[in-house]
């Protein structure tokens, strides 16, 4: 398995990052966006990143864990930043060589787009990583409830993603074993030409396509055999309730909007 | 109290009947063994029970009420069903909202819902791993996981549809003494669905099933009996009834069918040695 | 060829804290030709095991000796050639098959290792009633036939690429108690009539000893021990302490002994031994 590509993977802990109610967050992020691209000067990227690691710090999870997690993204961050860099030419000369000039403006915007970008991410990451996949599937679920009043299928969505999420370790055992059945069988499909390893993907799919099919069928009775007839009648375990913590987090969070909104120019 | 009146079924029109009109009954509180080789339609009856399939002929009363749309969701909360596939059942994203989903979907109320959870979990010996991932749970713990979910229901019958099938020994082991305990302690009805004789063996009675029809009705030792016969219906006669029958060759004579090597061995020395 | 393992280790995701030993210093040797079986409970090592047969795995450390190639160290077409000599039946006929149609699967192994398929076209038929099928299913999808069928199919197809060895994972899971018996019948007259060697991997306890003509015992990781199976009789405790079955007649004969006072003088412990050994202490019983 990828072990790089840490986003989804939950690390328990009992941290106050921990403890927000799954709601709260999915709204901080929310609110964090709008306030990353109403960020217009420096101080105002100053005290994003402040939020940001301090959210990080209240976490305990070790940060060396987080940039770990980035190492997939970074590449599309500096070429975002270089992108920049090269292009926009506003404002004066700072350097100069082999006859390609950067502007000062252009290190700014540079500099703010990879910082939206960073941040954001670091964020995302933080959120997947204190949160279960189960506690955001019930935030979602919650925060679109308004969206039933259209007729939007606010439950069928949320189910779709708890079984979904359930269901990806088991996709990745099914897709070891049936690379190494293949493998055993004479199949590779890490050498020739690039149709050749198309082609060679057939045999991996196809087998994992129709046991999904399978399993489908299979949890879809084993559902209703246990009386699952839709939304209707239906009664929750998970329930969601602000605490404590919550009520500190909004206060902290209107402080911090309202000092950020201040700093703006 | 389970009853198949004439029950006919197929899969699709034009083809052959999967089950041919079978005529049951099983009494509260007996375990019942169906057996049969892959395709004699017993998975298929299994599923009649609780109405995950109807009859293109005759009916399947639970408890006296026909099985209907109008009914279905009222004897499904009565009989409850246990897969073959350990992984293919297990709904939730950890144990506790495992079971959880199915008193979720009655409506229990959110109080009562954890009481009961904690409670079946404990008489399936998996409360510790209340907050487990399935994917770190073994197949035999997953299949208690799913007696579980079902005995949180409060049915009055459980269905094991090859529930052992997929185990290996161990696990195997750890789902007949659960199937055992809660069938003497909850005074459940036990349908268990299978093609091991040795399983069958604990059994009240035993339905042998035969190209979608029933083959022989009445207790292990009857079905024990048929010996080699076994073999016509796809059946491996057990190590014990072999045994039996060299024996009745060599003119040893027991008065019953054994069903167990222990009770062959017993009365062989209450009969022969015993001074 | 000889199959030898020299003091092989193998460690899952090594230095990650998912880090885990499933072989610890196994060394052991299966010969050319020869009928063994490798049990123990879930998670002993025996899947691990067997992936290295097929190379799908490589030691840690240690060396695995297949043939006239060594492990790990071997070039890109030499494990090609392992993969071709050494056929691995996995549990689960579903992981493999893909193909439309059943010769397109059986044709499959053959196409990857290069042969000629001419010539192969020509063994189809005979290399379908070796493993029990009709002609019939050739053009039929192999997504149409029965559990048992699948895992002829597959086993067909592993046979077409003519293995020495043939590796089988729990082959008769999922099968019917008859369906069971035939596929075993099926592995022991290849075993006899081709001299293939067959490593049978399983928890089925029973079939270990009826079949195999040496038992690998594996517990956590190690070689617990290598036995006979006439030897392995002898060793109820020991496997029931590493959380193995005891097979049935091997129950049935202690239990024999115990409440009849017994005397066990057989070799193998089958239905008819015991039955000939109950006759006679019954008529010796009787007449004392």
């Amino acid at each position: 398995m990828n072990q790089s590509l840490i986003i989804g993977q939950y690390v328990p802990g009992e941290s106050v990052v921990h403890k927000i109610d799954p709601r709260l967050k999915l709204i901080i992020i929310f609110i964090f966006v709008i306030a990353v691209f109403m960020a217009n000067n420096i101080w105002s990227y100053v005290s994003l990143y402040f939020f940001v690691f301090a959210s990080v710090a209240l976490s305990r999870i070790p940060v060396a864990y987080i940039f770990k997690g980035l190492k997939p993204v970074w590449w599309i961050i500096i070429i975002t930043f270089m992108f920049h860099l090269f292009i926009n030419s506003g404002g004066n000369v700072i350097v100069s060589f082999l006859g390609i000039n950067v502007y000062e403006q252009g290190v700014f915007q540079g500099a703010s787009i990879a910082t939206r970008f960073f941040l954001l991410i670091i964020l995302a990451t933080l959120l997947t990583l204190s949160t279960t996949p189960i506690a955001v599937t019930d935030a979602v679920e919650a925060l679109l409830k308004p969206l039933k009043k259209v007729r939007f299928p606010v439950h069928e969505i949320a189910l779709m993603m708890s079984i979904s999420l359930r269901f990806i370790p088991t996709f990745m055992q099914e897709m070891d074993k049936i690379s190494k059945a293949q493998a055993a069988r004479g199949l590779d499909y890490t050498k020739g030409k690039l149709k050749d390893r198309f082609k060679a993907l057939l045999p991996l799919l196809i087998p994992l396509l129709i046991s999904s099919f399978k399993r489908a069928e299979d949890l879809a009775l084993a559902m209703e055999a246990r009386g699952y007839q839709g939304e209707e009648g239906r009664t929750k375990l998970r329930q969601l309730s602000f605490s404590k913590i919550d009520y500190i987090v909004i206060i902290s969070l209107i402080v911090f909007l309202v000092s950020f909104y201040m700093i703006r120019v | 109290m389970i009853q198949f009146d004439q029950v006919s079924f197929q899969y699709k029109p034009n083809t052959p009947y999967v089950l041919n009109d079978i005529n049951l009954t099983v009494s509260e509180g007996e375990w019942v063994s169906i057996l049969g080789q892959n395709g004699s339609g017993k998975s298929t009856a299994a599923k009649l029970i609780n109405g995950l399939l109807r009859p293109i002929e005759g009916r399947v009363l639970i408890d006296d009420t026909e099985i209907t749309d109008e009914t279905v969701y009222q004897v499904r909360r009565h009989v409850g069903m246990v897969f073959q596939n350990p992984e293919n059942q297990f709904v939730g994203t950890t144990v506790l909202d495992d079971v959880a989903f199915g008193l979720e979907n009655i409506g229990v109320p959110r109080e009562e819902m954890i009481d009961r959870i904690d409670e079946s979990l404990k008489q399936v010996g998996m409360l510790d791993y209340k907050n487990h991932e399935p994917t770190r749970l073994s197949g035999g713990q997953k299949q208690r996981v799913a007696i579980a979910s079902v005995l949180a229901m409060k049915p009055k019958i459980i269905v094991f549809d090859e529930a052992t099938s997929m185990l290996d020994p161990v696990g195997k082991k750890e789902i007949i003494e659960t199937m055992q305990y809660l069938h003497k302690h909850y005074k459940l009805t036990v349908i268990m669905i299978t093609h091991d004789l040795n399983e069958a063996a604990y059994s009240d009675h035993v339905i042998t099933l035969h190209k979608g029809r029933v083959w022989l009705q009445g207790t292990p030792r009857n079905l024990f009996q048929y010996g080699e016969k076994l073999k016509e219906v796809g059946l491996e006669p057990t190590l014990v009834t072999k045994v039996y029958q060299s024996l009745k060759r060599e003119s040893f004579h027991i008065k019953e069918e054994p069903i167990h090597f222990k009770e062959l061995v017993d009365e062989l020395w209450t009969l022969y040695l015993k001074t | 060829m000889d199959i030898i393992f020299e003091n092989v280790n193998y460690t899952y995701q090594p230095n990650t804290p998912f880090s885990h030993q499933a072989l610890k210093d196994i060394s052991l040797e299966i010969k050319s030709g020869s009928f063994v079986a490798v049990v123990g409970h879930t998670g002993s090592g025996k899947s691990t095991l067997l992936q290295h047969l097929n190379a799908l795995l490589q030691p840690t450390s240690g060396r695995l000796v297949l043939g006239n190639v060594e492990l790990p160290g071997a070039h890109h077409e030499q494990i090609k050639s392992i993969r071709q000599r050494v056929g691995l039946l996995f549990q689960y006929p579903e992981h493999q098959l893909f193909e439309e149609t059943v010769k397109k699967e059986l044709l499959f192994g053959p196409k990857n290792f290069g042969f000629d398929l001419k010539q192969v076209e020509t063994e189809l038929n005979d290399s379908l009633q070796e493993v029990g099928l009709e002609e019939s299913v050739l053009d039929r999808s192999p997504f149409e036939l029965s559990g048992g069928q699948m895992k002829r199919v597959a086993l067909a197809s592993m046979l077409l690429a003519k293995p020495q060895v043939l590796v089988l994972d729990e082959p008769t899971a999922g099968l019917d108690p008859l369906g069971q018996k035939k596929m075993m019948q099926l592995f022991k007259s290849l075993h006899e009539n081709k001299q293939h060697t067959v490593v049978l991997v399983t928890h089925n306890m029973d079939d270990a000893m009826r079949y195999a003509e040496k038992v690998i015992v594996l517990n956590q990781g190690t070689v617990e021990c290598v036995k006979s199976p006439s030897e392995l009789i002898h060793e109820r405790d020991r496997l029931k302490a590493i959380g193995l079955d005891v097979p049935e007649p091997v129950e049935f004969v202690e239990y024999m002994k115990a409440r009849l006072g017994v005397l066990w003088e057989e070799e193998d412990i089958n239905e008819q031994t015991i039955s000939r050994t109950l006759v006679k202490h019954l008529k010796g019983g009787a007449t004392s």
